[in-house]
């Protein structure tokens, strides 16, 4: 619908009681945003570039496989119509027969529809993959698009086959609408936005910033339903959101059954909007054609009643959608160069343009991107080339797998790269390529064909728009010109939205919902990815200055090494840098991927209960609650359990929930049978409080008192104590807990003979002291002796020493001086 | 060239003649800057002294531990944020009340009695901060110049090499303008002080403008030689500083003292900054005049008396303006 025709607000019709959302507090909608990289591919024939056999991808670079030979193959081209995973999957779940019929009456009664009509089930079920799906298939996509390049438009039809694979009767169909939150300032998006950021800068041309998708049609099981069709409201979503769509049925969807919908629609891209959009020639599509929510049943991922789960778009979070089929025959100019998730099967001529077909099995989203400026290229990941066999014998040893389980699979990588950055295609395919190893040896292998790398523009004003976004197949990643091999922010980045194909792509969690569950997932294994592969990080010291000083002198886009030219000139990265984690000195194991571990997650204003839905955090607290903080439970988690466990924790989860949606406490679930034991307590603590972790040692001090005066009271009365005014002495040692997290922790105290004591605190209350009587005094006391506790944000404060030692304070102190009698002199001007 | 040779070159000789001045200026910054710092030593030992930590960081300071401490002791530190704002204006507020002083008696040969030179240090204050807030306002339009410059001709510059090259000459242009203002201010200083002169702001704003403007290449040559000479200064000491070594609590001490001794030359270096261009100022003096043709003035008369010549003082014409900056200027 045309956000210009838009119903009256009024007549908007509310989720209805049976269909939307119905968990308290739990409003389903779903939220599209992600990248999604899928492996594309580059049909632009006078592009492709072959690498050579013998250009080795890394220059030393990585590291831990010697011999490890890294030859770009000459590479195929990606439109040569690889693999046929074209299969439709339509397989259906048993019906649960008297739940069933209880829910067809129930549904008889409050569905006043005048039409019975039976759903058209499919007659012909297509034959099932190969790799079958650990849960039976949902959705089945066959969707044909033109891209309008004069009008920015895409103008699309659909046949989406959807099967009802839940015990449930199901009398209407919801649908996400995602680029309508870009339509009109009220929408749900825009509403945050101006709530965050103030007033929307439209610049010259406000038209080109919105955009829409427009349904003109809609066929269900054959019968004309467009007028029936109508947006709806949300709970979690504005009145005047338009980003979900329903459908009602003429009868119910009956459990198992399948059915045909068949659909036309016209979408107007935003110009470089929140992923999604144009930018001259260059357009990434996303989010952009309406796609079924996901039906829960009741009981699936907490759900108190069944219903669809579908959230509106919000500004920070993203997406929800079941696994399935796809295939998607995209008609573009015939000098655009194109990726999209999935493999190419056919590439043809025709009269409005080239027409690419691309299909995928077992994914969950679609997404693709086009531009005449792409250079296209592809590298075979093998790997023997990348894995030694030791490796493949500690995975197999670690965790009981046979050969067969533990090797991997060789990939396809396409990278469609601006020209502009053609210099760091082996730095994005060395990236992938050690990505692909480690993901694939530590949680399971990798099961797609392809994987495509887009390099997206940065647009003055909207900076990277597109870039650092995760699709099936497909990742959106976005590099800078004179980027220094030595800063590893690109391989971070491509580290961290690879990780989305393991926590999002293939474990479905639901990132509105719960989206701690796949960014801070991604961020824990991009971030030991990075280690793996490079070591420590240390990034240029731009990267330390505040945004806003930096944005003060530049486009928030560019970097201000960049505009130093420090990579240009220091293109190995040997210049000496700050540490961008907490470094070792604190004794925070210093984390390699820049991602803020430990730093974003510590700050107080920051710690917010993690297990909260995406569009209730506040914009920065989003990100630390999301991203950083969830990172480091994990690698507290990992230090609680120790990295053998937590490594088989990790691959459970991975080989368990594949293709599933499962959600946080099913984590919980497998962290529990994997380890035998039970650490509900260590979630609870640190998934669901607004707390941090900081103990200190708040006061070490000794009392001398005689306490041999005054009487004792006894059976006999009271009896005066004699003495002969000896004195003892009691040390008393006193714990605080800062930060409210009640995390069972260790004290060591030392006394001056050189005994020890360890005591152990569980964190509980603010204050926890300890007493010795007749003891030596105490020479030091230690928290935490032994480091294991990751989360603690401050270490400093977590021994006291007898001897004090002056000379850091002092020395530090005098530094402080000094600098400021500099700054001093400089504000005397000159003089 | 001669004069801008001299001018390089007697600007030490001048601020040689001056210690106590730049005794007293280090004076002043050393108090208050121990006023600023104290609060916060006594937050590091309270924090530091007794922690095992404190080893760790002796000889490297991890950047997030002043953060994490900022964050601990927000409240605690932003009164102290407070209280050292009102020292960094007091400051600049004595640094410019002893400016009408020094400049006073930089200008003359024979030392000033104390008397005198906080009579002058009073005398010229408001005109120091009137100077003050207007170089300040022009630097402050100069630096927009150069942000406007760089930030909205970085996008296109970082496409192609002559581009980058193009966008640093625009860069360098506008660092140019900046550095002008810089020269402006010392000149308007030098003049308003200048003795037996009528300290009125306004007309000797146009006098030095207009100096600044005509031998801006003279001026700048001095600056730029002066600021190098500081900017050499600093980085000899961040380079020596790591290269000694300095442990211990011995260390620490002698690291005080270097550092002392880094802010007196650094006060010494500004002085002969100042001294510098006032012998630009009487270099030009003699310097040759426009062509005849170009003249619309008549010759002057002649030079002034070698006494006068020599002490830097110069009779007043009728109008009570010294010719120096009547054909000069």
């Amino acid at each position: 619908m045309n956000p210009g025709h838009a119903r009256n607000p009024r007549a908007i019709k509310r989720c209805d009681e049976g269909t939307s959302a119905n968990h308290p507090g739990r409003a389903r909608i779903p939220r599209a945003n992600k990248r999604c990289d899928e492996g594309t591919s580059a049909n632009h024939p006078g592009r492709a570039r072959i690498l050579r056999a013998n250009k080795r991808c890394d220059e030393g670079t990585s590291a831990n496989h010697p011999g490890r030979a890294r030859i770009l193959r000459a590479n195929k081209r990606c439109d040569e119509g690889t693999s046929a995973n074209s299969s439709r999957l339509g397989s259906t779940l048993e019906a649960c027969a008297p739940r069933g019929a209880f829910a067809l009456l129930l549904f008889l009664l409050i569905m006043p529809l005048a039409s019975a009509q039976e759903p058209e089930t499919q007659p012909d079920p297509p034959p099932a993959p190969k790799e079958g799906l650990l849960t039976a298939p949902v959705v089945d996509y066959d969707i044909d698009v033109r891209l309008d390049h004069e009008e920015k438009k895409l103008h699309g039809s659909q046949v989406l086959r959807y099967t009802n694979t839940s015990p449930d009767l199901i009398g209407d169909l919801v649908f996400h609408t995602y680029l309508n939150a870009s339509s009109n300032l009220r929408s749900t998006y825009y509403r945050e936005t101006v709530a965050m950021d103030g007033p929307v800068d439209l610049g010259e041309e406000p038209d080109k910033r919105f955009g829409y998708i427009h349904i003109s049609r809609v066929n269900v099981a054959g019968e004309d339903l467009t007028n029936m069709a109508d947006y709806i409201t949300v709970p979690d979503g504005d009145p005047e959101d338009r980003t979900v769509w329903r459908v009602p049925l003429q009868g119910p969807l009956m459990p198992g059954e399948t059915i045909t919908v068949t659909m036309d629609f016209t979408v107007k891209l935003p110009y470089a909007w929140d992923r999604v959009g144009y930018a001259d020639d260059f357009y990434m599509v996303v989010q952009w054609f309406p796609k079924i929510a996901v039906w829960e049943s009741k009981g699936v991922r907490g759900a108190e009643k069944a219903g669809w789960n579908a959230r509106a778009f919000h500004r920070f979070t993203e997406f929800y959608a079941d696994f399935g089929n796809y295939r998607v025959a995209i008609t573009a100019p015939n000098n655009f160069v194109i990726g999209a998730t999935g493999v190419l099967e056919s590439k043809q001529e025709t009269e409005t343009g080239t027409r690419h077909v691309y299909s995928q099995a077992r994914v969950h989203d679609f997404a693709w991107t086009a531009s005449p400026r792409f250079e296209a290229e592809t590298f075979r990941f093998e790997p023997g080339e990348w894995v030694t066999e030791d490796e493949i014998q500690g995975i197999m040893r670690l965790h009981g797998l046979t050969r067969e389980e533990a090797v991997l699979q060789p990939v396809d990588i396409n990278l469609l790269m601006l020209p502009e950055h053609d210099d760091q295609t082996r730095r994005h395919f060395e990236a992938a390529c050690q990505s692909l190893k480690w993901f694939g040896l530590w949680y399971g292998r990798y099961p797609y064909k392809t994987l495509t790398l887009v390099d997206t523009p940065r647009v003055p004003g909207r900076g990277n728009f597109a870039g650092g976004m995760e699709y099936p197949t497909l990742i959106a990643i976005g590099t800078r010109s004179w980027n220094a091999a030595g800063d590893r922010g690109l391989e971070g980045l491509i580290a961290h939205e690879f990780g989305h194909q393991y926590w999002y792509g293939l474990v479905g969690t639901n990132e509105a919902e719960e989206p701690w569950l796949d960014e801070g997932f991604t961020t824990y294994s991009a971030s030991k990815v990075m280690d793996a592969a490079w070591g420590p990080w240390f990034p240029y010291w731009n990267r330390g200055v505040p945004d806003n000083a930096r944005n003060l002198l530049l486009p928030e886009h560019i970097e201000l090494s960049e505009i130093l030219l420090l990579d240009r000139f220091d293109p190995h990265g040997t210049l000496p840098r700050v540490p961008f984690s907490l470094s070792e000195q604190v004794g925070f194991k210093t984390r390699s991927n820049g991602q803020r571990v430990i730093q974003g997650s510590l700050g107080s204003w920051s710690n917010d209960r993690m297990r909260q839905y995406g569009w209730e955090f506040l914009d920065y607290n989003y990100w630390s609650n999301s991203y950083s903080k969830p990172a480091a439970m994990l690698y507290q988690l990992e230090s609680e359990l120790g990295a053998e466990v937590m490594a088989r924790v990790m691959r459970t989860w991975f080989q368990e929930q594949i293709y599933r949606h499962p959600n946080t406490d099913d984590f919980i679930k497998t962290v529990n049978r994997v380890s035998g034991r039970d650490m509900k307590w260590f979630f609870s603590e640190l998934m669901d409080k607004a707390a941090y972790v900081d103990y200190a040692v708040d006061n070490v001090y000794s009392v001398t008192s005689r306490d041999d005066v005054g009487y004792m009271v006894g059976p006999d009365g009271p009896q005066p104590i004699a003495g002969d005014n000896a004195t003892t002495t009691r040390h008393f040692v006193r714990i605080r807990n800062h930060g409210g997290m009640h995390y069972p922790v260790d004290v060591a105290i030392h006394f001056a003979d050189g005994t020890q004591i360890l005591e152990r605190w569980n964190g509980d209350y603010i204050y926890k002291q300890f007493t010795y009587e007749d003891k030596p005094a105490i020479d030091r006391v230690v928290i935490d002796p032994e480091g294991k506790l990751v989360l603690d944000r401050n270490r400093a404060n977590n021994s006291w020493t007898a001897e004090p030692d002056k000379r850091a304070s002092r020395r530090w102190s005098a530094r402080l001086l000094l600098g400021v009698q500099n700054i001093l002199q400089t504000l005397a001007g000159g003089l | 060239m001669l004069a801008v040779i001299r001018a390089c070159t007697e600007g030490w000789l001048l601020a040689l003649r001056l210690p106590s001045y730049v005794l007293l200026k280090w004076l002043v910054n050393l108090v208050i800057a121990l006023c600023i710092v104290a609060p916060l030593a006594g937050l590091l030992a309270m924090d530091l002294d007794h922690s095992l930590f404190s080893a760790e960081l002796l000889d490297g300071m991890d950047l997030h531990y002043p953060w994490e401490l900022a964050d601990r002791f927000g409240e605690r530190l932003a009164v102290l944020q407070d209280g050292r704002l009102w020292f960094y204006a007091l400051f600049v507020l004595v640094a410019l009340y002893l400016n009408g002083g020094i400049l006073t008696g930089l200008q003359t040969d024979t030392k000033l009695p104390w008397s005198r030179f906080f009579n002058r240090c009073g005398r010229f204050f408001p005109n120091m901060v009137i100077m003050a807030a207007v170089s300040l306002g022009m630097a402050w339009v100069a630096c927009i110049l150069v942000l406007v410059i760089a930030r909205y001709t970085a996008v296109p510059a970082l496409g192609e090499t002559w581009l980058f090259w193009l966008w640093a000459v625009l860069i360098a242009f506008g660092i140019m303008v900046l550095t002008w203002v810089a020269r402006f201010y010392d000149v308007w200083r030098l003049m308003v002080t200048y003795p037996d002169m009528p300290a009125q702001t306004t007309t000797n704003f146009a006098r030095a403008f207009r100096f600044t403007a005509r031998y801006h290449k003279s001026t700048f040559v001095v600056w730029a030689f002066y600021v190098a000479v500081h900017v050499g200064l600093v980085a000899f000491y961040l380079w020596l500083v790591p290269k000694l070594g300095f442990n211990g609590e011995n260390g620490l001490w002698i690291e005080l003292i270097a550092g002392q001794i880094l802010i007196i030359m650094r006060i010494f270096v500004g002085l002969a900054h100042l001294g510098g261009m006032l012998t630009l100022l009487r270099e030009n003096y003699g310097m040759p005049k426009p062509k005849p043709e170009k003249t619309i003035e008549p010759e002057p008369r002649s030079p002034d008396p070698e006494e006068a010549e020599s002490s830097g003082r110069y009779p007043l014409e009728e109008n009570g303006e010294s010719p120096f900056f009547q054909e000069h200027v």
